[in-house]
């Protein structure tokens, strides 16, 4: 594909995305190099992590890494892979190792990665084999933001905060609200979908327009006999749907206090009155009162604060991802609060969530109709918000829209297709600036 | 003190425990969750703990403890919320309906104290959607029963999927 035609999937002036972005094999392998071995990507939480040794496994794109605790109590991502023959290194999805040895000629690694001993290193390699040159193949660069490990391949990408940006912000309100921020509950739901990531990315990124239709269902069932939802009055907030020059988006609606939803444990809600006040001081009172929205961190981040929920879209082809759903809790909440977070996040947003049950339906279903040829070949509408001009407000940052738009969506497409036509993060910064030129140059005239 | 059972009273409530569990599992493949729901006691248990990948040494922690993010932990009041969505006629997850088949085997009854059985069972749910959807669920149960007279009701259940990544897109079935 020419970078012209690269560019012309996503047409930000019209509103329109061309249905090949969720289908093409060719662009499925271009985001692998392009996308995932070069943005910053979720990892790991650090208190899964208390001790030396302990690691978690993921993966970076369709790259498996083991993330592991080190004794300066530094955390060290590497590939999860032998040097030797390409051998997955450690088989557990979570643990703690004082090594990690390959199962078939065993090569032994340290927890930092180093090549630590090959078996016949005397009559096989005449000890000769220079054991520091194969090390496993390291990322670029590790940083946490508040407890959240991100790592990537990519020596150029930019710091993660500035890359970040207002999801920093955003980011804040799951993990900044006590005075020792928050910790992961034990555990990784995990699910698989027949559906193209940015999917959900995009919901993530994008879209409260889907959930009066989607999930109507939930909201009835899950509201108490004789009560009104509050959902059904959102339109009486402010809502605020966010798009970032970096792809990322999110979008909520902000109160004054802490409104109980129809997914708000009870014994979570009395939690976040009491600390409303502690909170505000930290976050603001925007983040303090948010007990719904959605957000994602480009690329394959989703965040689902109301619930208290991370999580990744794992690419595993072009039409299949897989979910990997953590839970985080204010690292100061009591055993009761703990609890209800941790049973209300998979009652409302597991796999087997009320609500989120439902979302999965939809995105199977459009993969499965985009095997059609006229069905690729006929694009998408993404024209909610395109003449909606920015909302003001003193607490939110970035360029805030009113909450039923796609602007997001679209902002996440333009990047994608920017760092897909880019062959270096330089390049990717300066098709970014160059855009942020033209749309002023718009607005000025 | 449990009164030790003869062998004809243990086959009486093997077979009995039996019979309630195929009719648990004919409601469910019929879509009869209203009915489904009296089978479930008022202090119901319901909880699927996750399960991942350990090393040998730590093997005992496979399945995820009570501490852990689980994909159910619910009460009764938590499982007619879930019957109510299912007719609301716009819970797309269901809509239309799985054709769901559940086969309930290994059957091992254990009475326990208070008049109560503990039964493990082996299920396997194979569910069909759509036009040519099919997942399979394999697991492991283990229920606790207790008898209010008329008769069973199931007062606790665990499920364990054998799946660590779950191989469908939605648990909106009950196991």
């Amino acid at each position: 594909m020419t970078h012209a035609e690269l560019q012309g999937l996503v047409d930000p002036q019209a509103g329109t995305v061309d249905p090949r972005v969720y289908s093409d094999p060719a662009l499925y392998a271009l985001e692998l190099e392009r996308i995932f071995a070069r943005c910053w990507l979720f990892v790991g939480h650090e208190s899964q992590l208390p001790e030396p040794g302990d690691f978690v496994a993921t993966y970076m794109g369709e790259d498996p890494v083991l993330v592991v605790r080190q004794k300066d109590r530094s955390i060290r991502v590497f590939l999860n892979a032998c040097r030797h023959r390409g051998m997955r290194l450690c088989p557990a999805d979570r643990g703690n190792a004082k090594n990690f040895s390959c199962s078939y000629h065993g090569w032994a690694y340290s927890i930092g990665g180093e090549l630590m001993s090959v078996p016949h290193e005397s009559d096989g390699y005449h000890d000769r084999l220079e054991k520091s040159a194969w090390n496993a193949v390291g990322v670029a660069k590790v940083e946490s933001y508040k407890g959240l490990i991100f790592a990537s391949w990519d020596a150029g990408v930019p710091p993660l905060v500035e890359y970040l940006g207002p999801m920093a912000w955003w980011l804040d309100g799951l993990v900044d609200r006590c005075p020792n921020g928050a910790i992961a509950i034990p555990g990784v739901s995990k699910w698989t979908v027949d559906c193209n990531w940015k999917f959900p990315a995009e919901q993530l990124s994008s879209d409260y327009y889907h959930f009066a239709t989607t999930h109507g269902s939930a909201i009835a069932a899950m509201t108490p006999p004789g009560e009104r939802a509050i959902e059904r009055g959102f339109s009486s907030a402010p809502g605020y749907q966010v798009s970032t020059p970096d792809g990322h988006g999110f979008g909520f609606f902000a109160y004054q206090q802490p409104t109980k939803r129809v997914w708000t444990e009870a014994a979570h809600f009395a939690y976040l009155e009491e600390t409303f006040a502690q909170a505000r001081e930290r976050v603001g009172t925007t983040l303090a009162s948010r007990t719904t929205g959605h957000g994602n961190v480009f690329p394959n981040l989703g965040t689902l604060p109301g619930s208290n929920i991370i999580r990744v879209w794992q690419p595993k082809g072009p039409e299949k991802t897989e979910i990997w759903s953590w839970t985080l809790v204010d690292k100061d909440a009591p055993p009761e609060v703990v609890d209800a977070v941790r049973i209300g996040a998979a009652r409302s947003f597991g796999p087997g969530g009320l609500l989120e049950q439902d979302d999965s339906e939809n995105w199977m279903e459009i993969q499965t109709v985009l095997r059609g040829h006229i069905a690729r070949r006929s694009r998408f509408n993404m024209q909610m918000g395109k003449h909606s001009l920015a909302v003001p407000s003193d607490d939110v940052p970035g360029v805030a829209r009113h909450v039923f738009n796609e602007t997001a969506a679209l902002g996440m497409y333009v990047r994608w297709a920017e760092l897909l036509g880019s062959a270096t993060w330089d390049q990717a910064e300066e098709a970014k600036v160059a855009r942020a030129a033209a749309a002023q140059a718009m607005v000025s005239r | 003190m449990i009164a030790v059972p003869d062998a004809r009273e243990i086959a009486a409530l093997h077979f009995e425990v039996e019979q309630f569990l195929y009719h648990e599992a004919e409601l469910l493949d019929e879509g009869r969750f209203e009915e489904w729901l009296r089978l479930l006691a008022p202090e119901l248990h319901y909880w699927m703990p996750a399960q991942s990948n350990r090393y040998k040494r730590e093997r005992e922690r496979s399945v995820g403890g009570p501490d852990e993010l689980p994909y159910f932990e619910e009460t009764w009041d938590h499982m007619r919320q879930r019957v109510a969505r299912l007719r609301t006629g716009t819970a797309w997850a269901e809509e239309p309906p799985s054709r769901t088949r559940r086969l309930v085997t290994n059957l091992r009854v254990s009475p326990q104290p208070e008049g109560c059985v503990r039964a493990r069972t082996n299920l396997l749910l194979y569910r069909t959607r759509n036009e040519n959807r099919v997942q399979t669920f394999v697991a492991s149960r283990e229920d606790r029963l207790r008898h209010d007279g008329a008769g069973w009701l199931i007062s606790a259940r665990k499920i364990v999927l054998d799946a660590t990544t779950i191989p469908a897109h939605n648990l909106s079935v009950f196991f």
